[in-house]
């Protein structure tokens, strides 16, 4: 929060006490989720690996996956096909051109790959997937991008500790713009 | 006003004004000498009756949104609004954009549930039934896709495509729900929590990372728009409104806020929704839509079949807040008069702008340009490309040149 907000804030708590006026009465009609419902509730899956469920792949069970249920759209090594679309998975370093980015060199965390596969690939049909597809379909893509090699694997416990490239270039608007607002 | 461009000053009216009434009183003195028209057949019979959900004029078939299709390989679809022919601040609803990733969801507003949890006090989970009993609020605010104008920053040429196709990924609308803030106090916020995860109950799960700050402040579960219930291509029954922000983050069919300390780098923020800048590098999070403005009428499809009269149309917004002053040049920018704000001017809303022009019948350039309360203006196209990598196509929110030649067509250009 910027602090002239931050102000205004403890001003509005203060005026609303000093008036003895609930600011912000409401119904309070939110319902506890129950705990069974809350387990596997979140498909979010952060840079630290915290949401990633237990489970492992290898780059050679994901090439069958992929060639499998990927590469029809994705392109045999990767490659998309933006006229339909289609975002490019892999390449070999950054483009020359700012919208043939690659997956492998754009996205800054592998996590973020296991998290997408899984809510929203392919996309006529998501939410399929068995874990395992999903870890060794994500190691496949990071070997095609040259982050694994051919009998490399990924897991729960490994797949943060995957370096993407774009880490090093990535920034974020937002924080430059609250610091000047 | 000095006469070194065509906008038509108080004074130059008053002169012309005359020539006006001189013609008017004319045609009325034919008019009266002649025999009256023949009563139309609607005023000979009654019409029909009223329907239960009104329709626009079949006359206005053709004013319709431009939906760019699914593929047999995508399921990203946009539909454009058609600014070429809206006049006011509102987008009527079936009119507004659109931009889905995975399709229109279908969603049952009696099982649908909205879940907020992590790091709050207590999980917490609501209906819409629940949400329409608490105190709503909200605005008049434009929403605008981090993608709109993309064809100007991605292609080096100017493309020749109606204003629909190069500026339709916004509109505006009244959109009222319950401030989030509400129902995450009800929560209880854990002391350290900073971002929330909004994700959509659609076949994707689209999910984006939001800053809580902004939570707090003037986000809404918005529930109505334009004085009805959302309709489901925008997320019926409940959205995450973000005013000002990138239309990505205001999150459709809502399904759960994950409150936690840091963003999760979804596939949206990692590089759909970001930028590359002029040195090679990435800028996400890219959530304020810059200040814009793009006259709508006359725009890039149209035709002047005259020379003489018209007056120039346009919409302007900001993301930063309230549009403060718009100008027009119809000379390549040499010279910029100020245009008429028509009201009202609201906080992240598409703001009206008019000028009367006259059109001397040569080829000109005209453009427009807006400033925010806050001063940020409106860059030129030369300025914003020098900003970002060549092809890099989100957030473009430079000046729109309309060059109109000596037959009065009006084609695109930098
Ligand atoms: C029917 C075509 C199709 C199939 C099959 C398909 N995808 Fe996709 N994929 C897409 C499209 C289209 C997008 C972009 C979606 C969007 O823009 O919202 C996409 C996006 C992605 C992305 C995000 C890329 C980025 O940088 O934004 C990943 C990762 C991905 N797909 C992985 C997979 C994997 C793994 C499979 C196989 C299990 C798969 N896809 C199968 C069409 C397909």
């Amino acid at each position: 929060m910027s602090s002239k907000k931050q102000i205004l804030y403890v001003i509005a708590i203060g005026f609303f006490a000093a008036n003895g006026v609930t600011a912000e009465e409401t119904p309070a009609l939110g319902q506890i989720i129950p705990t069974e419902e809350l387990a596997g509730l979140s498909t979010t899956v952060y840079p630290d690996g915290e949401g990633l469920p237990p489970g492992s792949g290898t780059v050679q069970a994901g090439k069958v996956v992929y060639e499998d249920q990927c590469s029809i759209c994705h392109g045999a090594n990767g490659e998309g096909d933006m006229s339909m679309y289609i975002p490019i998975l892999a390449s070999t370093g950054k483009p020359d051109h700012g919208f043939h980015w690659s997956t492998g060199h754009s996205w800054p965390y592998a996590t973020s790959l296991f998290e997408y596969i899984r809510t929203a690939m392919p996309p006529f049909n998501p939410k399929e997937l068995s874990d395992e597809e999903i870890y060794a379909v994500t190691a496949y893509i990071l070997h095609m991008n040259g982050f694994l090699p051919e009998d490399g694997e990924v897991s729960q416990s490994t797949l943060p500790d995957i370096k993407m490239p774009a880490q090093d270039y990535i920034s974020s608007k937002w924080e430059k713009e609250e610091s000047q607002y | 006003m000095t006469k070194t461009t065509g906008f038509i000053g108080r004074r130059d009216f008053l002169k012309t004004g005359a020539t006006f009434l001189t013609a008017s009183s004319a045609a009325l003195a034919a008019t009266g000498s002649s025999a009256a028209p023949e009563f139309p057949d609607n005023m000979l019979y009654p019409g029909v009756e009223d329907e239960a959900y009104g329709s626009p004029s079949p006359y206005e078939a053709d004013v319709v949104r431009k939906v760019f299709p699914q593929n047999e390989k995508s399921t990203l679809t946009a539909s454009f609004t058609p600014l070429h022919v809206q006049k006011g601040i509102i987008t009527p609803s079936g009119l507004h954009f659109g931009a889905h990733h995975s399709g229109v969801a279908e969603v049952d507003p009696e099982t649908h549930e909205l879940f907020i949890h992590g790091m709050t006090d207590r999980p917490l989970k609501f209906t819409a039934r629940d949400l329409i009993r608490y105190p709503l609020s909200g605005g008049i605010n434009f929403l605008e896709c981090g993608g709109n104008s993309a064809p100007q920053g991605y292609h080096p040429e100017a493309q020749q495509m109606p204003l629909q196709y190069l500026h339709g990924l916004v509109s505006g609308s009244e959109w009222i729900g319950v401030p989030v803030r509400l129902l995450l106090q009800e929560a209880g916020l854990d002391p350290r929590a900073k971002w929330a995860i909004a994700e959509g109950a659609d076949a994707g799960s689209l999910a984006r990372s939001i800053p809580l700050q902004k939570l707090m402040d003037d986000a809404i579960i918005a529930l109505y728009q334009n004085g009805e219930r959302l309709r489901p291509a925008q997320g019926y029954p409940m959205r995450l409104f973000l005013p000002g922000w990138e239309g990505n983050t205001s999150v459709k069919w809502l399904r759960r806020l994950e409150v936690t300390d840091r963003p999760a780098y979804t596939r949206e923020e990692s590089r759909h929704y970001s930028e590359t800048l002029a040195d090679g590098s990435i800028e996400g999070f890219s959530m304020y839509m810059g200040v814009k403005s793009v006259i709508t009428h006359p725009s890039a499809g149209q035709v002047l079949p005259d020379k003489g009269y018209y007056q120039v149309n346009g919409l302007a917004w900001s993301g930063f807040g309230k549009i403060s002053k718009v100008e027009v040049s119809d000379d390549g920018g040499k010279n910029w008069v100020p245009a008429n704000i028509e009201g009202p001017v609201l906080n992240k809303s598409l703001t009206r702008f008019t000028l009367p022009w006259h059109w001397d019948g040569k080829p000109v350039h005209l453009k427009s340009r807006a400033i925010d309360e806050r001063g940020n203006v409106q860059p030129t196209h030369e300025a914003w490309k020098s900003r970002y990598f060549e092809g890099s196509r989100n957030h473009y929110n430079a000046i729109q040149t309309w060059f109109i030649d000596a037959q009065g067509a009006i084609s695109n250009v930098f």
